[in-house]
């Protein structure tokens, strides 16, 4: 069920290489859409930028106050973090290659943390 | 594409050893302006042989026809472009300052919005004749007033300069970490600098592992609250921090992958 949603978001958005669905509580990565190519490494490096970029209830590591989204741009990759609005540990995190259309792609993101974040 | 073309852009890539190629084209600049037309000036001054050298300037195919190192006229340009057809096909000469003027002005319309320019070697097109010189490099720079030495700002100034109405506060450090240039209500991102940055910079090389030190762009939503986004660009020793308007966060990222990819 949540692979299929997270299996979905990916084939909606072209360049998308991973979609995964983290814990910050416990800086895992708890599933990722079935197509991922990333290893089990660089699934924990993603998770424990997920966790300094947003920040958790432990540390916040820029600003005041925890961060709803952030984006990581580097020349050969994007990276989107997105933390949902009633579990604050639930996240998203996703690797694309350039040019992704990050205004489109915010939004349906948006909405599929928080389906999978109410359990719906 | 001919199998000649494709081995010869196959070959040029593999020569390569720090050059970026887009679907088989070269990648001469990530600049737009003077700094664009520089480096088309500068693949004109590298040709010595007759070839046809197609540059994509921003989505658009120039065909130029290059030989000892001189611009002998446009072959072809795609789409509709206002202008092309005054020039497309036409010899270049100094004793025809029209087309000459013309053809510059449009060069420098398609570089005026582009965000990269690539090119591509072919063999050369029946263009003119052999009596046709076409003008050199240096010619075309003194006619179109062109600095064939321009050079790209650094990337973190030019992320400012093109996200400026964007930017509601900015801090800009270089040389050694020494703020050259602020603006708006810097207090908040004072105090990141101040106490956050370095920790934060140090966690994010760890992370980045092999990619550590190359450009790096990291927008925030919220870091201050509701309605509050911040930006923190580092490339070299180059940073700015800065605060913007959130729902500007993906135009302010794409931007930085376009200046630096």
């Amino acid at each position: 069920m949540v692979a299929d949603a997270l299996d979905a978001l990916q084939n909606d958005f072209e360049g998308c290489e991973t979609i995964a669905f983290a814990d910050l509580s416990t800086q895992m990565i708890l599933i990722t859409n079935t197509g991922t190519s990333h290893r089990r490494e660089t699934l924990d490096s993603l998770c424990a930028e997920a966790a300094l970029t947003l920040g958790t209830s432990k540390k916040i590591a820029v600003g005041t106050a925890p961060s709803s989204t952030a984006i990581v741009a580097e020349p050969e990759q994007l990276r989107v973090f997105l933390r949902a609005d009633k579990e604050p540990s639930d996240v998203l995190c996703c690797v694309f290659r350039p040019g992704l259309d990050i205004a489109t792609f915010l939004p349906a993101a948006r909405a599929c943390l928080e389906q999978i974040s109410s359990g719906g | 594409m001919s199998e000649l073309t494709a081995l010869t852009d196959r070959l040029a890539a593999l020569a390569a050893e720090d050059e970026v190629f887009v679907a088989g084209a070269r990648v001469i600049t990530h600049d737009s302006g003077e700094v664009a037309m520089a480096a088309l000036l500068r693949e004109i001054d590298s040709t010595v042989l007759e070839r046809t050298l197609v540059f994509t300037i921003g989505d658009v195919d120039v065909a130029a026809i290059v030989a000892g190192r001189r611009l002998r006229g446009l072959f072809d340009v795609s789409g509709n472009v206002p202008g092309a057809d005054k020039v497309v096909g036409q010899v270049l000469s100094q004793e025809d300052a029209p087309t000459l003027k013309a053809t510059g002005a449009l060069l420098m319309f398609l570089c005026s919005a582009a965000n990269r320019v690539s090119v591509r070697s072919k063999p050369m097109d029946s263009f003119g004749t052999s009596a046709d010189a076409g003008i050199t490099a240096a010619g075309l720079a003194e006619f179109w007033d062109i600095d064939p030495d321009a050079q790209p700002a650094p990337p973190v100034i030019r992320f400012m300069t093109a996200n400026a109405a964007s930017l509601m506060a900015y801090m800009y450090m270089a040389d050694n970490n020494v703020a050259k240039e602020t603006a708006g209500n810097t207090a908040p991102l004072e105090a990141v600098w101040k106490d956050q940055a370095a920790a934060y910079r140090k966690r994010q090389k760890e992370l980045s592992g092999k990619k550590a030190g190359g450009p790096h762009l990291t927008c925030l939503e919220g870091p201050f609250g509701p309605g509050t986004a911040l930006a923190i660009a580092m490339a070299g020793d180059e940073v700015c921090l800065c605060t913007f308007a959130p729902d500007q966060m993906g135009a302010l990222a794409a931007s930085w992958q376009a200046i630096t990819g």
